[in-house]
């Protein structure tokens, strides 16, 4: 029994190292400073060729190509690929019109056959631009992001460093008008970008080039073969993998700010993170052989593989704590709560170092955002939160002991069960009649345990061996109109 | 990017603008994590008081 209980306790432990590593995260990102202090950046300006990839993109290119026309970067060093998948809607001609108003800027590129998905639409640009040799440096950005006027002569100054192979943007939500999940997935971008890559720039590896807009210099992207990897869903995660282990450092640059339009929905989301989600566990396996060996630099480090491993691994940390909580209040009730009580100190001073670091990280975001910021765990799990800081609080309700005990259990089975009210949440949204009620209901359930429940949908659709189909994320162009 | 050559333009930005532009993204990342000093000492201080005046 007694090993069983260490077992179990052991099991709640885990349950502690998500938030533990979240505040290393964000103690790394707090002292960015260092970094940019120390980080060499000059005016450099490479003739870069922007790659876009397109696949009826009509509603959204058209601005994107101008405000690529406004970037604050020499003229003579700028051209812009669009790599058109075989589009059936205006997406030509659109193109067309754009490169007759900016001559010598704006490329057309059609693939005839398309369909094969975002990688092999770039790479198809790739080969035509690499055999023209013209490019120093290549920028690969979503047909729907935005530039702003700064961003790429601030992501190109980092090759003043001779090691530098790659440099990100900082990839910000962008959609107005906005609605509660935009809201949610800006605060998040914070969390997950602003301040989960300024910490990968301490620890001088990098998980991501963000997809969106992604700058890679000319000797980079050769030492990878010339090509966008295609063997994965997380083409830009493998490229920047590979671009690391080639010898080359990748950067990430807060400044050069990219907006970004995001799903307005649960199931566009859970579409897309469904497929980051299936890309991050193929990525694992593929380079099962880099972690935890400082052979391989950086990315072969204690730090990063922390970070990955709680982020890819996050669904298994939540069972695992509800799994030892339960079964530690039937084997020892008095044990379970010592262990809960743990559990929530850690939890609290983890959403409260991050929720504040996150605010001051991006005060513009979080004063858009406070609300889903405040409530990114959920209502109920944060009253558990207060209830662990100011339990008399509660002092003056009075619950009856089976009640009591109800609410124990539950709160136990709510570390994981949380991420299946998420996944309801999914299932109810498109239901007429219910749907108004989604909404409410994501802040009472949080959007953190719904990035849970869409990473462990990830793990089932790969166990299942599901086709690996690159589906489009729907845009309506709707970003930037209040950002120009 | 050791070889790269500079193209024969205009350029946008000079070096000492860059350079003021490097010493700003510096002083920005120090302010906020002022900003996080001071808004976590608060925090700490009025859940300090809480739980005080609860515990008298």
């Amino acid at each position: 029994v007694e090993a069983l209980e260490i077992l179990l306790l052991a099991f709640v432990v885990a349950g502690a190292i998500p938030p533990v590593v979240g505040v290393y995260t964000f103690a790394l990102a707090s002292i960015h400073s260092w970094r940019v202090a120390r980080e060499p950046v000059a005016p450099l300006f490479p003739r870069v060729a922007i790659v876009v990839p397109a696949w009826n993109e009509a509603a959204v290119l058209g601005r994107t190509l101008d405000r690529l026309a406004a970037l604050e970067y020499p003229r003579q060093a700028l051209r812009v690929y669009v790599v058109d998948d075989a589009s059936t809607d205006g997406t030509p001609a659109l193109v067309h019109g754009k490169a007759a108003e900016h001559p010598g800027l704006i490329f057309y590129l059609r693939r005839d056959q398309g369909g094969q998905g975002k990688a092999h639409t770039i790479n198809h640009g790739l080969g035509i631009i690499r055999a023209e040799d013209w490019y120093e440096a290549v920028l690969i950005i979503d047909a729907d992001v935005i530039l702003t006027a700064e961003s790429l002569r601030r992501m190109t100054r980092h090759f003043a460093s001779v090691d530098v192979g790659a440099v990100t943007a900082y990839i910000k939500e962008g959609s107005r008008p906005e609605n509660y999940l935009n809201r949610f997935v800006a605060f998040e971008y914070v969390t997950a970008q602003a301040a989960a890559r300024r910490a990968q720039n301490m620890l001088g590896a990098q998980a991501c080039l963000a997809g969106g807009a992604q700058l890679l210099s000319r000797e980079s992207l050769d030492a990878v073969g010339g090509r966008i990897d295609t063997s994965t869903l997380a083409e830009d995660t493998a490229t920047t993998f590979k671009v690391q282990l080639a010898g080359w450092r990748v950067v990430f640059d807060p400044t050069a700010v990219v907006w970004a339009e995001e799903p307005s929905d649960i199931r566009g989301l859970w579409k897309q993170r469904l497929r980051w989600g299936r890309g991050n566990v193929q990525i694992t396996r593929a380079f099962r052989h880099v972690w935890f060996r400082r052979r391989y630099g950086r990315l072969g480090g204690i730090g990063f593989a922390a970070i990955w491993f709680t982020t890819t691994m996050m669904p298994v940390f939540m069972v695992l704590s509800s799994i030892g909580l339960v079964g530690l209040f039937f084997a020892d009730r008095s044990l379970s709560g010592h262990a809960f009580r743990l559990l929530l100190g850690v939890n609290v001073v983890t959403y409260l170092f991050i929720t504040i670091s996150a605010i001051s990280i991006d005060p513009d975001t979080g004063r858009r955002t406070w609300r889903e910021a405040i409530l990114f765990p959920g209502i109920i799990s944060v009253l558990f939160l207060i209830y662990a800081v100011d339990p008399p609080l509660f002092k003056g309700v009075n619950l009856g002991a089976g009640l009591l005990t109800a609410i124990v259990l539950f709160a136990y089975v709510w570390q994981a069960g949380c991420m299946l009210a998420a996944g309801a949440l999914k299932a109810l949204e498109p239901v007429r009649g219910v749907r108004v009620v989604v909404p409410p209901m994501l802040y009472v359930v949080g959007y953190g345990p719904l990035l849970a429940a869409m990473t462990a949908g990830a793990y089932i659709k790969e166990l299942r061996r599901a086709e690996m189909r690159w589906e489009k994320t729907e845009k309506s162009g709707k970003v930037g109109e209040a950002l120009q | 990017m050791s070889d790269l050559e500079r193209p024969d333009v205009t350029d946008p930005v000079s070096s000492q603008q860059a350079e003021l532009e490097r010493r700003e993204d510096e002083h920005q990342e120090r302010r906020r994590l002022v900003r996080q000093i001071v808004l976590a000492v608060v925090l700490a201080i009025l859940l300090a008081a809480r739980l005080t005046l609860v515990g008298s």
